[in-house]
């Protein structure tokens, strides 16, 4: 248990950043693998993979992130640090995913609900390195 | 309604049940939502997320299917309609 754990009123913040990183994440999951079995697949399998391979090293980040938010009761500098650590590289990750990863989407439509669930991830992961950025360190 | 579908009705709907529940027991008294159940949330849902990911990566790799361009689609459409 936790429950002693994240007393600081701003680890809250970073946590609903977290929780909305997820959620963006199972939104643009569910939009690029509905694309990939429709009748013709408006996605090819092989983009429809390299998608969700980069959600999954996202949410696989992003539970690290999570984990390490649940263990510190104040976000020192240390803290702070380690979260961005975790964070920051998959920011990179994200950006390669919205502007190559949906380049071989041939229906424009499709590439543009990709493209939006995609971006709304990354503003998730955004406002997580934001959101921790901004927190006044306890040290 | 048959039992079978009650009781596949009930399993749909217990997991939303148990985040609601275990969200109303963590709300603070001033009905803040406290930071311990916010990361939960976020681990439940994450968690989740990351099985279904690995789940469909697993039953698709090496699968290889190629989308087809709308106007290719019609085209297609159209020819087999002419035969």
């Amino acid at each position: 248990m936790f429950s002693s754990a994240c007393s600081n009123g701003s680890l809250a913040n970073v946590a609903k950043a977290e929780l909305a990183v997820s959620t963006a994440c199972s939104a643009a999951f569910q939009t690029v693998t509905q694309a990939a079995a429709t009748n013709p697949p408006l996605i090819d399998q092989a983009t429809a993979n390299s998608i969700v391979t980069v959600l999954l090293k996202i949410e696989q980040a992003n539970q690290q992130a999570e984990t390490a938010t649940q263990a510190i009761t104040t976000l020192s500098a240390a803290n702070q640090a380690s979260l961005l650590n975790i964070i920051q590289p998959i920011q990179a990750a994200i950006a390669a995913a919205v502007t190559q990863g949906t380049v071989g989407i041939k229906d424009p439509t499709t590439q543009a609900s990709v493209v939006a669930a995609l971006t709304a991830v990354q503003v998730a992961i955004t406002a997580v390195v934001t959101t921790v950025q901004a927190v006044k360190t306890s040290s | 309604m048959a039992l079978t579908a009650i009781l596949q009705l009930i399993a749909g709907i217990a997991p939303q049940v148990g985040n609601i529940i275990m969200l109303f027991k963590s709300l603070n008294a001033d009905g803040s939502t406290s930071t311990t159940a916010l990361i939960s949330s976020a681990q439940t849902a994450t968690q989740a997320d990351i099985a279904q990911m690995q789940a469909y990566l697993a039953a698709h790799q090496g699968t290889t299917t190629t989308a087809t361009a709308p106007a290719a689609t019609a085209a297609a459409t159209e020819i087999q309609q002419a035969h």
